[in-house]
């Protein structure tokens, strides 16, 4: 298993670099090329929503992305650290993500901001591996 | 520098290598890359407004400003053209779904040309293509 940690200031201009890292990275791990523009718009809300969620806090710390390579296929972390905020002003982002992403999964550690995975896995995304 | 008439507008947002000015009401010549470009024109008793480029949490507001331009023309349709949006998130949805409502409001409609695959799917994962109307050309969406 390999992972890249990307610390992403949380500033809306730098969603952009997540996008093409991460676009970048799931092309390296052989996913197939009709999931790369999953990728990058999944990812991209994800970050844009963490981003949004760190302003809402108050907070400069960065937006934590991990790129994971696994042998089941590729996954996403998407960590925040914001606390005491209430929730999403719009679900967009949450709906497109659950629509474009196999597997996600939202976790709220508990007044320490969420995180958010995604996986691409299954023989599909490991056939050209 | 070409001018392209009181009726068009067109604004940018975002140059890496900004060699560009952009003026109220004018064209100048483009930098070397950019995040997004908005302009909007008037077509018979439709307002036009285009956008070229990545529609995402920064550069949404561009669009947004945009479309409240438009709105101020009172036109009875507003038609958004993303036949060159290469990527837009649900920032950029978000705007249109707030000028769907606008709209709505004044009895008037919100047409929307989506293009490339990709784009169109941002609205049928969501839900929105419910709500607006989708077409493939510019042409079918005037018509």
């Amino acid at each position: 298993m390999a992972v890249c940690t990307l610390a992403i200031p949380p500033d809306t201009e730098q969603v952009r670099v997540a996008r093409l890292v991460a676009t970048a990275a799931a092309r390296r791990t052989g996913l197939p090329e009709s999931w790369i523009d999953d990728v990058r718009l999944a990812v991209g809300e994800a970050v844009g929503r963490a981003v949004v969620r760190q302003q809402r806090a108050g907070t400069l710390s960065p937006v934590h992305v991990r790129l994971i390579d696994e042998d089941a296929g590729f996954a996403i972390e998407v960590a925040d650290t914001a606390a005491g905020i209430g929730a999403d002003d719009s679900t967009l982002a949450l709906d497109l993500i659950t629509g474009l992403v196999p597997s996600v999964h939202l976790v709220d550690q508990a007044g320490a901001g969420q995180v958010i995975r995604m996986e691409w896995s299954g023989d599909e995304a490991t056939q050209d591996r | 520098m070409r001018y392209p008439g009181p009726d068009h507008r067109e604004v940018g947002c975002r140059w890496v290598f900004p060699s560009v000015v952009w003026q109220s009401g004018a064209v100048v010549e483009t930098g070397d890359e950019m995040h997004v470009r908005v302009s909007s024109e008037q077509s018979g008793d439709a307002r036009i407004v285009r956008a070229e480029g990545e529609l995402d949490l920064h550069t949404a507001p561009t669009l947004q400003a945009e479309v409240d331009a438009a709105l101020e023309h009172n036109p009875p349709l507003i038609v958004i053209d993303l036949t060159k949006v290469d990527f837009m998130d649900s920032t950029g949805l978000s705007v249109i779904v707030a000028t769907v409502a606008a709209m709505r409001e004044r009895g008037g409609e919100v047409r929307v040309v989506t293009g490339a695959d990709k784009i169109t799917k941002v609205f049928t994962l969501t839900g929105v293509d419910q709500q607006v109307g989708l077409f493939g050309s510019l042409e079918e969406a005037l018509a």
